[in-house]
């Protein structure tokens, strides 16, 4: 029986070591950070404004 | 971000267009041709996208970053040949790897087999991501790849090394030999 491997994701911590531990895993447990979330919900938020404002924005 | 490309780059197209867009931009990269990348590559890769797309800079919706990281523990990953990039990043890679997410390309699983992406995800109990604006772009357009092949070379390489000192050590230890080559005094003006 294989031992799960956990990470929490965060954008900035994860080692090359953790990723091969990770990446070779048939049972891993991998989960999002909560401050990467807001990340993203801030960032996607910033996308939407932009889109809805209309303005040409090439390749931002 | 909000136009086309090319003759289009001025042109702003509608948040329909856009979720097209990104569709296409996914459909029309795909191209990956000889053996399958090994599954420890293509996991790599997609963890390091995962990764990077957590620090935000790509602007993608929180749904991808969850179906990615859905698809890696449930062990599934994309089917993408060995050879494909052209252009900006791994770009052919990238969009392979996106195909089987929106259903459209070939995942395998745990036991090797490889399947249609809509049918693995229907097994593992998913439904393909649905992509917005933008998110095609940042599923295809990054070097994830290269990163994740790089990392696994280095770790291969160390690995080797450290076998090569393990080695070197039990043979030494064997055979006796004058070890005044590894004196430190010697290694620091011989190195």
């Amino acid at each position: 029986m294989t031992k799960t491997i956990r990470a929490t994701l965060d954008g900035q911590s994860l080692t090359r070591n953790r990723l091969m531990d990770l990446a070779q895993s048939d049972d891993c447990e991998i989960h999002i950070s909560q401050a990467s979330r807001q990340r993203l919900t801030e960032s996607r938020a910033i996308v939407e404004d932009m889109l809805a404002a209309g303005t040409p924005v090439y390749m931002v | 971000m909000t136009t086309g490309l090319g003759a289009r780059v001025l042109e702003i197209l509608s948040w329909h267009e856009l979720t097209a867009f990104s569709y296409q931009t996914v459909r029309g990269r795909a191209h990956t041709i000889g053996e399958p990348m090994t599954k420890h590559q293509v996991r790599a890769a997609m963890i390091v996208r995962l990764n990077t797309l957590l620090l935000g800079a790509a602007g993608t919706s929180l749904g991808v970053a969850d179906f990615i990281a859905v698809c890696l523990n449930k062990n599934i990953y994309s089917i993408i040949g060995e050879t494909g990039p052209i252009g900006a990043g791994d770009l052919c890679w990238g969009a392979a790897m996106a195909m089987a997410f929106i259903g459209e390309g070939e995942f395998s699983d745990q036991s090797g087999d490889r399947q249609h992406a809509a049918d693995m995800l229907a097994e593992a109990g998913l439904k393909a991501l649905i992509l917005g604006p933008k998110d095609g772009f940042a599923l295809a357009s990054h070097a994830s790849f290269a990163a994740a092949h790089s990392a696994i070379s280095v770790h291969r390489a160390t690995s080797l090394l450290n076998s090569i000192q393990c080695a070197t050590a039990l043979t030494m230890e064997a055979f006796r030999p004058n070890p005044s080559p590894l004196d430190e005094y010697a290694q620091s003006i011989a190195p």
